[in-house]
């Protein structure tokens, strides 16, 4: 028996049961869309965070505190002070950051100039703890000759191979680093060297080098001191959450001008493009897809609005209102899209996991080598599931699914009462 | 209380015109009639002499196209199509003259439905009303319609006007 409350839906619900072909050819439409959103979703999601990643561990980390000025000048005068990189030490320890931490590294980096008896090239110099930036950093994973730094190493450098080649040098070759010192001076270092790297991004192997940090701090007069502290977190998306702390945190360094708390969107704003670029493709792709699915919805609902005149004009004869019958077609609406999207989101979080958990092999389009925004793509993309995206993409499901129950819908509430009764079909 | 209030139904000149094609076709033309409550009232006439029509505009389904309609007292040429809608629920019973009846829908729920519309809390009372009125024409109440409309189409066709509130005016189109 029914009950006031639910008759609405469950008249909805017998009618999508009565109608089945029809529900069934909508529903398969939401199902193969839902899915495809979950997979594209999960595809999409999982290459930005190997993007994230990867520029992460290039470059300054998930998360990078700096000297305010340093990021557009990279001169060693706008290095944080010492009280400042206390005080961010301390922030680093504190309850909703020491949990997402997986590495902090102490980077001293600034612009300079690579020489050798062959030429000269403008270099990016970082100087590192050898084992603390091992950890951090998948550079010391792209060795191609040589070595990476260890602890003991004092003149030793750490260079790209498209430096190697420009500069002619060879793996034992000595050369020169010239920089600002601390005191404004122009100072040069003498280097060897130990390891040669090829990371996929010209620019990259063209310009970075890393060097003990104490002899870079020696060589320039800084000590102890660092330009950037450099956070890797566990997963980007703790980025948001983590750098809201930190900034609470270290309020009063960074109002009075001693530091930055800066997030890799700001630190690398071509790969923050990148990433909004692709996922605004992706909704494009989504928002056509779901486009034509919408108006199939439209399409279908119509049609039965249109083959079941004389049942809403009886209902209408028996007492409901143009507003309930309008609310019966988008309750179908609803449920329909709401259920078969809900099988599409499993079915698309099922196949994707049961086949491509391994990650999607795009090999076949692009080389490993194939690089942008500072960044090298790996061809092998591993998917990324979350609950936050099911849940968006239920409730976008669902806005589909009522946005195109609403035409159908407003055509039930004028349908002419007595007109209907005589309909026959 | 005056003489629209007086009656369960009115009609003061009531004309309906449906625009077609080509001419308009005068489906009602200036009808007066007044019906006292628990008046029974035939009205005969030969196909296509308005007569299912003026009952639609008596019930609220339709609208005239000029003149006035009143049923309880009410004025429904100037009603919302909502208050249309509460007092085709609460006040008029329809007798259709085919079975109408909603096919997702068993037979019992299709008698029930204007009682759940009206919000009649405890409906106990009337199911057991209708298992015994079921007994009785030896079928199942859990029936679809279809077999239901088969078998006792008349039953059914009277069985939901009678479960309203009683209505002040019943209307039986044959």
């Amino acid at each position: 028996m029914l009950s006031r409350e639910t008759s609405i839906v469950r008249l909805a619900l017998r009618n999508l049961r009565r109608y089945a072909r029809r529900s069934a050819l909508t529903a398969a439409a939401m199902i193969v869309g839902g899915a495809l959103m979950i997979f594209s979703l999960s595809i999409g999601d999982g290459g930005h965070e190997d993007w994230i990643k990867s520029g992460a561990r290039m470059g300054s980390g998930h998360i990078s505190i700096q000297g305010p000025g340093f990021k557009t000048t990279r001169k060693i005068e706008d290095r944080l002070s010492s009280a400042a990189r206390a005080a961010a030490e301390t922030a680093l320890q504190q309850a909703g950051v020491v949990e997402h931490i997986v590495a902090v590294v102490p980077q001293l980096a600034i612009g300079g100039l690579a020489s050798s008896t062959t030429g000269a090239r403008p270099a990016q110099i970082i100087g590192v703890d050898p084992i603390a930036e091992a950890e951090f950093s998948m550079l010391d994973d792209k060795l191609v000759e040589g070595r990476y730094l260890e602890p003991d190493d004092r003149l030793a450098a750490y260079i790209g191979a498209g430096m190697l080649e420009a500069l002619d040098l060879r793996l034992g070759s000595r050369f020169v680093l010239t920089a600002q010192d601390a005191d404004g001076e122009i100072s040069g270092q003498l280097v060897r060297v130990v390891g040669v790297f090829r990371s996929g991004v010209p620019e990259i192997d063209q310009a970075l080098i890393h060097m003990p940090f104490a002899t870079a701090g020696s060589w320039l007069g800084s000590g102890e001191d660092v330009t950037t502290i450099a956070v890797l977190v566990d997963r980007s998306r703790a980025v948001p959450p983590v750098t809201r702390v930190l900034r609470r945190e270290l309020f009063d360094e960074i109002e009075t001008g001693q530091m930055d708390v800066l997030t890799w969107r700001e630190a690398s704003p071509e790969l923050d493009a990148a990433v909004r670029i692709d996922d605004l493709g992706n909704y494009v792709w989504q928002g056509i897809m779901f486009g034509i699915i919408a108006l199939g919805i439209v399409n279908t609902v119509l049609m039965s609005v249109m083959y079941r005149k004389r049942e809403f004009g009886l209902l209408q004869a028996l007492g409901f209102t143009p507003r309930q019958t309008g609310s019966l077609v988008i309750t179908e609406g609803v449920v329909l899209t709401a259920i078969s999207g809900l099988f599409g989101i499993a079915l698309g979080l099922f196949l994707t996991w049961f086949f491509f958990r391994e990650g999607l092999d795009f090999s076949f389009t692009w080389d490993e080598d194939w690089s942008f925004g500072g960044i090298a793509v790996d061809p092998i993309i591993i998917p990324m599931f979350s609950a936050r995206r099911v849940l968006q993409s239920l409730v976008f499901i669902l806005a589909i699914g009522t946005l195109a129950s609403l035409y159908p819908a407003y055509r039930a509430t004028r349908i002419d009462v007595a007109e209907a009764m005589k309909f026959e079909r | 209380m005056n003489e629209h209030n007086a009656a369960a139904v009115r009609t003061e000149e009531v004309w309906k015109i449906f625009e077609q094609e080509a001419e308009e076709v005068q489906a009602v033309r200036g009808v007066s009639l007044t019906i006292e409550p628990g008046e029974f009232t035939a009205m005969a006439g030969p196909s296509g002499s308005g007569k299912t029509t003026l009952l639609n505009l008596i019930g609220g389904l339709t609208r005239s196209t000029r003149g006035g309609v009143w049923v309880a007292g009410q004025d429904l040429t100037t009603m919302s199509n909502r208050n249309l809608a509460r007092m085709r629920l609460d006040q008029i019973g329809f007798i259709f003259q085919a079975y109408n009846l909603l096919p997702v829908l068993t037979a019992a729920e299709n008698a029930e439905f204007p009682l759940l519309l009206q919000g009649v809390d405890n409906l106990k009372a009337w199911r057991t009303g209708v298992r015994a009125s079921c007994r009785a024409v030896n079928s199942s109440e859990s029936r679809s319609f279809a077999r239901w409309s088969a078998s006792r189409p008349w039953y059914w066709r009277m069985s939901r006007p009678q479960t309203s509130t009683p209505p002040l005016a019943m209307l039986f189109s044959k």
